[in-house]
């Protein structure tokens, strides 16, 4: 079998999608069909197991009889289904979890999730993938908040500096690793993650928590939650931190980070059916930084201390209707604006998103989900000698359709998904997204999946208009790397494997493995002819291309124990292997693809409520060195301490980064930015509800 | 971009090659598995009644204080205003760890929620709902129904016929959901007003 074209990986996916169609046809020969009950949707909450704020018309399309792995998620293919029912790698953090990790912001708690490579650049900085490719510019995950799409077409990864939420008000972060691009669209290509905030019916009341330490120097919210006649609730909250400076390793670096950020959301429920949201948040942070700024004079080069301004908003309504459990379909619209502000850089973006799904079962046996999505994200860039995108100006469009309709091979037994997304990006050409899952569930506490699907990752303004100056061989000299105006979408077919199950009620374990196979990744083309600018500077021209390959394989494991009612146990591990290769010798993106991602991950917790209202949490992480960057592999542990003194108030006191009074966990490979080590934290918390 | 940074491509794409067809060896392995899998599934599939979970009490307490919001009791039902809301349950049935852990945190009608368990048809008191469990026998349900006759309590039962006996409201279960149905004339003698939201999920019975 050859290797190495485009065509012969196109063959593999409709190879496999002809071995997975031939696997249900034979499924459904095999087995009887079943006259069991159909089981569906369930919630976890409280309440013996279930949400404790469900109204009569949630309660009455409740099953009364559930399989055990019941945890709602909607991130796989846009509709309510549970971690047990999914064809796909997925990962709950629930509030409780969050809670107990200890976690000041959505990067901290993406930590726990397998498959995520979570490493922090400075203060306000990190470089976080799924299934690798990272960097602090990382950009094959998609990421959103409350269903507003965050990542940013600049390069195609997330400012993780201006994501964040009310962490208590988080409903669940669903992580999806393994491509997600039918469902959402390009970028979905390694992951997806999905970050849901409750209802305003579940935050009712007041909530403040306030607390403060050597690192997490101060940091409060305040949020209140209220009704406005039957049908109509909201919340408004406030929240603000400051982030002590960071430690190189010889210096302080003043990378302080400080933020502010307010926030509502509105849910009206006019009828039993329709569900109308409005929501929206405004920010605004100081990141302090320092990094090596190419300048045309001598000596060429000059360390900036910069005070990074990044503010801005956004707002969305969504209007969803739930006709039944087969029928319903969504509007949503947002507009998002992000402003940030350097020495060397500045960018303003506005972003409107209309989308539209629409779900039925036009025949017995199939659940139809359809839908359309519409994108308009411009930016207006100052740039200067060292860092620039052209045009400084830009409007990137999106425009896709999509439609995906799971059959039901044999009901309780075996499911059949078929899905492709087209879409139309202002940089690239038209493109074909399909997916194709199996899911089998052997038993009620089993289920065994496997995919086949297609992604893209779409090209950013860096890939097509970046022009980037380091310093050359010579003094005077630079290397100027230009970004390709006719970038091609990098693709990738991915083959997942997945079996969970939940034995007995006290453990249940996850795992996966997936092969993916790249084609026409980001990567050096070769070096053009010198050339010299005023005042004779010498430009040596290097442009971007799409000239690399890679494969990548790895398996993802979860294990959940609960040996005693008060105790619980979650492990996971990561594993990851990655080859990519190119047809020229690129000295920056193939070794850098090679060497950014851990092959080995680790992570263990252990929750005990070892008295009533006392509980104690014990984190320990491993994560393995990282080639490209110099960075060795380190172990860390996280302490948590808590005492819910009465129903309404808990006191908490968390170490983090315990074993090493300072850790590196990355660089910046890109724009020379000063890395700093991640700190030994210690702080306290008060938290009170009413 | 430093020079420092520069690594030599270390694996050659017959390296590649050979990991792709290791890879699609397993895969292939794998597939091969799950096409036997069905077959061995059959067998599993008359065991797996144990690998269910049973939500039908946690369901009930919930649709118990929901009711609270969805029924009128006469003003002369609450002499103080700081009275709670009392939600009695008669015989065995689980209920009472998901009703008290409500009552820990929510209200009905701004009143706090009280629990309790009546040991014997005799210790029955004034309550606003009384839960009426199906191991109690007919001949104390007909005992139960006769001493609360035209009080305001909301008479809620679970076996088959408690509504068309004089009950006001009884759960049933139909395709693995919970259902109830509703006697409004029962209701009324109780001197409860059932709204028409709740009235529109149930079965009205005569």
């Amino acid at each position: 079998m050859q290797i190495g074209r485009c065509g012969t990986a196109a063959r593999h996916f409709w190879l496999a999608l002809a071995v997975l169609s031939a696997g249900w046809v034979h499924a459904q020969d095999a087995v009887v069909k079943e006259s069991a009950p159909a089981t569906s949707q369930t919630q976890t909450g409280t309440a013996g197991g279930l949400n404790p704020d469900m109204k009569l018309d949630e309660l009455v399309k409740q099953d009364v009889l559930v399989p055990a792995m019941n945890q709602v998620v909607n991130t796989v293919d846009r509709t309510e289904s549970t971690v047990g029912r999914s064809a796909a790698a997925v990962f709950v953090i629930t509030p409780e979890m969050i809670k107990r990790s200890g976690a000041r912001n959505i990067p901290e708690a993406l930590r726990m999730a397998p498959g995520i490579e979570v490493a922090k650049i400075t203060s306000s900085t990190w470089a976080i993938t799924a299934r690798g490719f990272n960097g602090r510019f990382a950009n094959k995950l998609l990421v959103q908040i409350d269903r507003r799409v965050v990542y940013t077409p600049t390069f195609g990864g997330v400012y993780w500096d201006i994501q964040d939420v009310v962490l208590p008000d988080v409903e669940r972060i669903e992580v999806i690793r393994g491509p997600g691009t039918t469902a959402w669209g390009s970028n979905a290509m390694n992951g997806v993650i999905n970050i849901i905030t409750k209802k305003t019916t579940d935050t009712q009341g007041a909530l403040v928590q306030s607390g403060g330490g050597n690192y997490e120097q101060d940091f409060n919210t305040v949020r209140y939650g209220g009704r406005a006649g039957e049908d109509l609730t909201w919340r408004a909250w406030g929240q603000q931190f400051d982030r002590n400076v960071g430690w190189s390793g010889s210096e302080f670096i003043p990378d302080g980070w400080r933020q502010q950020r307010f926030g509502f959301r509105a849910d009206w429920t006019p009828t039993k059916e329709d569900t109308i949201t409005l929501q929206g948040d405004i920010y605004n942070g100081h990141d302090g930084e320092r990094y090596d700024n190419t300048i045309p004079t001598p000596p060429f080069s000059e360390e900036v201390t910069d005070q990074q301004h990044a503010f801005g908003g956004d707002i969305l309504f969504r209007w969803s209707r739930e006709v039944d459990e087969q029928t319903g379909w969504q509007f949503q619209s947002f507009f998002d604006k992000t402003r940030r502000n350097l020495v060397a850089w500045a960018e303003t973006r506005n972003t409107y998103d209309l989308d539209f799904q629409y779900r039925f079962s036009p025949a017995e046996f199939h659940q139809f989900i359809t839908g359309a999505n519409y994108r308009r994200s411009q930016d207006f860039e100052r740039g200067g000698f060292s860092f620039e995108l052209i045009p400084p100006a830009y409007a990137t469009q999106w425009a896709s359709v999509f439609a995906q309709d799971e059959m039901t091979l044999v009901e309780d037994f075996s499911y059949f998904t078929l899905g492709c997304r087209l879409e139309y990006n202002s940089f690239g050409k038209f493109q074909v997204e399909p997916t194709a899952r199996l899911l089998f569930l052997p038993s009620k506490r089993e289920s065994v999946w496997l995919a086949v699907s297609r992604a893209i990752r779409n090209p950013t303004r860096f890939d097509t208009g970046i022009q980037l100056r380091t310093s050359g061989p010579a003094p005077g000299s630079f290397f100027q790397f230009n970004g390709d105006p006719n970038f091609q979408p990098e693709n990738l077919i991915a083959y997942e494997i997945g079996y969970r199950a939940q034995p007995v009620d006290s453990f249940s374990w996850d795992v996966c493995g997936f092969i993916n196979d790249y084609h026409k990744l980001g990567g050096l083309g070769p070096a053009g002819t010198p050339y010299l600018i005023p005042p004779g500077l010498v430009i040596i021209p290097v442009p971007l291309a799409n000239n690399v390959r890679a494969l990548s394989y790895g398996a993802e494991l979860t294990a959940t124990w609960k040996p005693r009612e008060h105790w619980e146990l979650f492990g996971s591990y990561t594993l990851f292997q990655i080859n990519a290769t190119g047809s020229e010798p690129d000295p920056f993106f193939i070794p850098q693809y090679n060497g950014t991602t851990p092959n080995n991950q680790f992570y263990l917790r252990s929750s005990w409520d070892f008295a009533d209202n006392w509980q104690f949490d014990l984190i320990g992480r491993y994560v393995d060195n990282l080639a490209f960057v110099d960075v060795p592999h380190y172990t860390e542990m996280d302490l948590r301490l808590a005492w819910q003194a009465s129903k309404n108030l808990q006191v908490s006191l968390v170490g983090q980064n315990l074993l090493q009074g300072h850790h590196l966990e990355f660089k910046d490979f890109e724009l020379g930015l000063q890395e700093t080590q991640v700190r030994r934290g210690v702080y306290g918390m008060i938290s009170w509800t009413y | 971009m430093n020079d420092h940074r520069i690594n030599t491509c270390r694996q050659t794409p017959a390296a590649a090659r050979r990991l792709v067809l290791r890879a699609l060896a397993g895969l292939g392995c794998a597939i091969l598995i799950l096409l036997a899998a069905p077959c061995a599934a059959q067998s599993q599939l008359a065991s797996s009644e144990g690998g269910m979970i049973s939500r039908e009490y946690p369901l009930k307490a919930l649709f118990l204080y929901n009711f609270g919001g969805y029924v009128e009791w006469p003003a002369e039902s609450f002499v103080t205003a700081d009275q709670p809301f009392v939600i009695g349950i008669l015989g065995n049935a689980p209920l009472d760890d998901t009703l008290r852990e409500l009552a820990q945190t929510k209200k009905v009608a701004g009143r706090r929620i009280v629990v309790e368990q009546f040991p014997s048809v005799d210790s029955v008191r004034a309550c606003q709902i009384l839960f009426i469990a199906r191991d109690v026998s007919p001949q104390h349900e007909r005992q139960v129904l006769a001493n609360l006759q035209s009080q305001p309590v909301l008479l809620v039962g679970e076996s088959p016929g408690f509504a068309s006996r004089g009950g006001c409201v009884n759960f049933y279960i139909e395709a693995n959901k919970i259902r109830f149905e509703i006697n409004i004339e029962a209701a009324r003698q109780q001197h409860l007003r059932i709204s028409s939201k709740l009235l529109a999920l149930a079965r009205i019975v005569q």
